[in-house]
């Protein structure tokens, strides 16, 4: 039987949710145990709201979810997306909990809608770049379903299958709270990366997004047959974390220091015509540290760990691309709100930097990710909105990468293209100067012309 | 600290054949308390050469003093420029050479404040060298992307030299044990910090034994050439710098730069009692070398006009030279382009090197994969003969033993012209003559009924080939012409004394020869023409066994026979191959 075992604070937080909301749905967060159990580290409830953009939590309350049947799919598959993009690697989305009145397991209805939802939750997230978000490879797709029953303070666990061939039934799964804190050791690194690949040629906005994403698969290739130095060390791939960390006894075990290193038989992107080399119409500068941070038990090998570093760099890059693309378009199309536009128009110049934060649970730090002109704030924000988390603003951590200072002038008075920024962005923000201008060439216009007919009409009569 | 001075029994070697020269650089390496003269090159009056050649010798191997012949007027101008550009000894080295009628005489002496003091010197074998020294190839790739203009590509590639030298790389070597040896900036991982190269040698050494499961045969025998080291370059992804330096993640759009990769291959000269923590230095000079060779190749093609190809790197060593010469071409300028022609014409005469054979063509690029093959190479070498007052005549340069069973092939009864033909092929491979690879019995077959010679059943068929049909193979794949020579009977060779010498003198090519059921290759004669005695070096195809050099000596298979090893009742031809008038 599948085990999972969970810190049996977040029990206390599920009679919470029970307390205040009639029925409640949310990630399973955690590493799923390729042999044992799997190990939860966070329940974060879905704020199912319409407006859950909206910052004013108590308004949230008042939209309460009664039935399993009203939970809207969606919803959830965009919270399982916005999760996942601050989860380090390592750590995945393992299923739902739904904090019920009463049991929901003998409920055909029900299972068969937590069945969709994991579905399309597994959808979104497999259509959202390279995430590494998929456990089909250790669960073969089941997933976990915790449902917790306020009328009886209890608890029951089981998988549901997201393979639409498979019925929704339901294995049992041994879940266990315990009080006693499960044991992380970080793994930090920072992966530098100062490569350019070619890219396909277009003058299409769209295209360009989905050429620029294609390239980090390339990235992931090349990482993947990176070698990775463990404080200072090769390692042996069967080697556990527990062994690992026995080795280095004398020094501070828990913040192990890992180092990349590329391999010499790295795939080559250049490219030539019987020898001959000619420019690339189009290319792909990539600059600056992607800072990794991932757990593993003491249970966990060195290659899973390698494997997790991997993820967590990918999954990072993917995400601040995302993120810059999504407010990139946003702003072309106009933004929403003033105030959203005018952020979006500096922080679409380059991608958000990563920060930490703290989960609350054992050592384990989850990130976010901050334009430019973002700070600290922003974090404390989103943590609690999607992870529900509450931070203090000290207890963010923005020191592992500095952001890109960017400014016009500093762009335009340099051609050196490696100082950040890039010639595209400058042109862009010519154009939106330029925007503005036409509109307050316009209100002047229109101003004199009123004061002129104004004057006109004075003069008239 | 003065050293001892060493000079390579092959540099004096080349110093004897020189004609005409006057004056030129002196290229050594200094190890313990010794500067070994490895190399030279030649000056002209109006060109400093080695300047620019430095990049092209191995990395260790540097300028350290100047030679001239006692003619030679403007030494004291040149002695002057190279003091000025030795880096590696504050006493640079003078040898003065007197060559009268066939006397020759070498005098060392050493730049010491202001005054040259006269020195001795010892002189070291080939073969001690072999023992002494061995080679570092690094391998590795970078991209690089520049805008096509020299400005650029002069950045670029200043900026990649200071980055790798600044720590961001490691090297790697594989070992027999699969525990890898890295070498990082100042630590060794995987072999005791206090070792010395000779280990690492050692480490890499056993691994052949292992493979093959052949006996250690290039560890026991009198070496013929150097040891080479694979070492992989990997460079450093974390940024460990101070937290404020690393900026987060950035892309740039660019348009029209170029992508240049660079195939890093890079040689290294070691002596085998240096320390292996030096090594990582020698590496990352190796690297920086290797990248202004490739630069300055982009900046000349760069120069010359409008396209820019892949600058691919060769390593070269010619014959009875001691060490590698490194060059960097353009991969689509072709080797017989002009301006190709030029710089090899050059460089032959920089390196005193006659024009009579190819030496820097791309064919001519020093095979790391044959020499590290179970083939062996030149298994005559040590052979003696026994014709009183004999002339001895020889295959001239490299080739590889081919015979029955190998590349687990089974032509026993039938391959054994193939076979010679195969060493044939591989002395035109080895010479640069060629880049063609040698071709399999299936090749040969499949060649010889596309132009007719054989019906189609032929191929895959156990037939056999004679002298013609090596003929039309060489002629096909290689494009080499042969001489055939008839001979009535094996008795009737021993009148051919004369021709054969005259062959091995003149073309130094391997001969195959095909009569009544068997084929063998003719290495070489030993012709009294007074007596009329006359030996045959013979190298038998028909050997089954595994590639071991005593096996192969020993039990006849390489050796010196004479002229009762021809069957008298058999007729002969001899297919002789003609080399090309090319360098």
């Amino acid at each position: 039987m599948r085990g999972v075992l969970c810190d049996s604070k977040y029990e206390e937080l599920l009679a919470q949710f029970a307390k205040t909301s009639k029925l409640s749905i949310g990630l399973i967060i955690g590493q799923i145990g390729k042999s044992g159990k799997d190990l939860v580290v966070h329940l974060a409830k879905t704020q199912h709201s319409e407006q859950k953009a909206e910052p004013d939590e108590e308004q949230m309350t008042g939209d309460e979810l009664t039935k399993v049947s009203d939970i809207k799919n969606s919803i959830v598959a965009e919270h399982a997306l916005n999760a996942i993009r601050m989860i380090v690697g390592g750590f995945n989305i393992l299923g739902l909990f739904v904090v019920s009145e009463n049991i929901l397991m003998s409920d055909n209805g029900a299972l068969q809608k937590i069945k969709t939802i994991l579905m399309d939750i597994k959808s979104t997230l497999n259509s959202n770049g390279i995430l590494y978000a998929s456990t089909d490879q250790f669960d073969n797709g089941d997933k976990i379903f915790l449902n917790y029953v306020a009328s009886h303070k209890n608890f029951i666990c089981k998988t549901i299958s997201t393979d639409p061939s498979k019925a929704a039934n339901v294995s049992p799964v041994d879940w266990k709270f315990v009080s006693k804190s499960m044991e992380f050791f970080e793994f930090e690194t920072t992966y530098e990366i100062a490569t350019t690949f070619p890219l396909k040629h277009t003058t299409n906005q769209f295209d360009t997004e989905k050429y620029v994403m294609g390239t980090i698969d390339k990235i992931a290739g090349n990482l993947a047959k990176s070698i990775m130095f463990f404080n200072g060390e090769p390692c042996e791939a069967e080697l556990t974390v527990e062994k690992f960390v026995k080795n280095f006894a004398n020094e501070d075990s828990s913040k192990i220091k890992v180092t990349i290193y590329s391999d010499a038989a790295a795939t080559p992107f250049a490219t030539s015509e019987n020898g001959i080399l000619t420019p690339q119409e189009s290319l792909i500068s990539y600059t600056g540290i992607i800072t990794s941070r991932v757990y593993a038990a003491s249970r966990n090998t060195i290659a899973e760990v390698e494997g997790f570093i991997h993820n967590d760099i990918i999954r990072s890059i993917t995400t601040r691309l995302q993120i810059y693309y999504d407010a990139f378009l946003a702003n072309d199309d106009g933004g929403n709100d003033d105030e959203e536009e005018k952020d979006r128009e500096v922080n679409s110049t380059c991608p958000p930097r990563r920060v930490f934060f703290p989960i609350g649970n054992s050592s384990i730090t989850f990130c976010d990710y901050l334009f430019q002109n973002e700070n600290e704030e922003t974090t404390v924000k989103q943590s609690m909105e999607i992870l529900g988390i509450e931070l203090d603003l000290q207890e963010v951590d923005s020191s592992a990468e500095a952001a890109i200072q960017y400014t016009v002038s500093e762009k335009t008075d340099s051609d050196n293209s490696n100082a950040g920024g890039g010639v595209e962005e400058a042109t862009k923000l010519a154009v939106k100067d330029s925007g503005k201008m036409i509109i307050i060439f316009g209100i002047v216009g229109i101003v004199v012309a009123l004061i002129a007919s104004v004057i006109l009409q004075f003069l008239m009569n | 600290m003065t050293p001892n001075l060493q000079i390579s029994q092959l540099v004096i070697n080349r110093l004897k054949n020189l004609k005409n020269e006057c004056s030129g650089g002196l290229f050594g390496l200094m190890y313990s308390k010794n500067l070994i003269i490895m190399g030279f090159d030649l000056e002209s009056s109006d060109k400093l050469n080695f300047k620019k050649m430095q990049d092209n010798f191995p990395t260790e191997i540097d300028l350290c003093g100047l030679f001239k012949f006692d003619e030679c007027s403007d030494a004291e101008a040149h002695m002057q420029e190279i003091l000025s550009c030795v880096d590696i000894t504050d006493n640079p080295i003078l040898l003065k050479v007197n060559r009268e009628r066939d006397n020759f005489e070498l005098q060392a002496s050493q730049y010491r404040n202001g005054k040259l003091e006269t020195i001795e010197y010892e002189i070291v074998s080939e073969t001690e060298i072999y023992k002494q020294f061995f080679y570092a190839r690094l391998i590795g790739y970078i991209e690089l992307a520049a805008d096509k203009c020299e400005k650029s590509i002069k950045n670029e590639f200043l900026s990649l030299r200071k980055r790798l030298a600044s720590g961001n790389v490691i090297f790697k070597i594989k070992c027999a044990n699969n525990n890898p040896i890295f070498f990082d900036t100042n630590n060794i991982i995987g072999l005791d910090q206090e070792a010395n190269l000779s280990e690492i040698l050692e480490f890499t050494r056993v691994k052949k034994t292992d493979e093959g499961g052949k006996k250690s045969k290039k560890v026991e025998q009198t070496p013929s050439d150097f040891s080479v080291v694979n070492i992989t370059c990997l460079l450093k992804k974390s940024d460990e710098n101070d937290k404020n330096q690393r900026k987060s993640l950035n892309f740039i759009l660019e348009k029209n730069r170029l992508l240049i990769p660079i195939k890093i291959d890079t040689l290294a000269a070691l002596h085998i009692n240096t320390k292996a923590i030096a090594l990582y230095d020698i590496l990352i000079e190796s690297l920086c070398r290797t990248l202004r060779l490739i630069e300055d190749n982009m900046l000349e093609q760069l120069e010359r006009g409008k396209e820019v190809s892949v600058p691919s790197t060769y390593h070269f060593k010619p014959d009875n030279f001691g060490h590698f010469y490194t060059c960097i071409y353009a991969d689509a300028i072709s080797d017989d382009n002009d301006y190709l022609k030029l710089k090899r014409r050059e460089l032959h005469q920089q390196l005193g090197i006659q024009l009579n054979k190819p030496v820097f063509r791309r064919a001519n690029n020093y095979q790391f994969d044959v020499v590290n093959s179970s083939l062996l190479i030149n298994p005559h070498v040590g052979l003696k003969s026994t014709v009183d007052g004999g002339k001895q005549s020889l295959v001239q340069g490299r080739y590889t033993y081919h015979h029955y069973m190998q590349d687990n092939f089974n032509d026993d009864g039938w391959g054994c012209a193939y076979r010679s033909l195969q060493t044939l092929c591989s002395w035109f491979r080895f010479q640069g003559y060629t880049e063609a690879k040698i071709p399999s019995h299936e090749d040969i077959q499949r060649y010889l009924v596309k132009v007719g010679d054989k019906q189609s059943n032929f191929i895959n068929s156990r037939q056999w080939i004679g002298s013609t049909e090596v003929a039309m193979c060489l002629n096909g794949f290689m494009n080499i012409e042969s001489k055939i020579m008839h001979v009535g009977s094996g008795t009737d060779l021993a009148s051919k004394g004369s021709e054969l010498i005259y062959h091995f003198e003149s073309q130094g090519t391997p001969i195959m020869i095909g009569g009544g059921v068997l084929a063998h290759t003719i290495l070489g004669v030993d012709f009294n023409n007074s007596t009329g005695e006359l030996k045959f070096l013979i190298l038998d195809p028909h050997f089954t066994g595994a590639d071991e050099l005593n096996v192969v000596q020993n039990k006849g298979w390489c050796g010196w026979k004479g002229i009762n090893f021809w069957d008298k009742n058999s007729y002969y031809n001899l297919c002789m191959p003609q080399k090309p008038v090319i360098f």
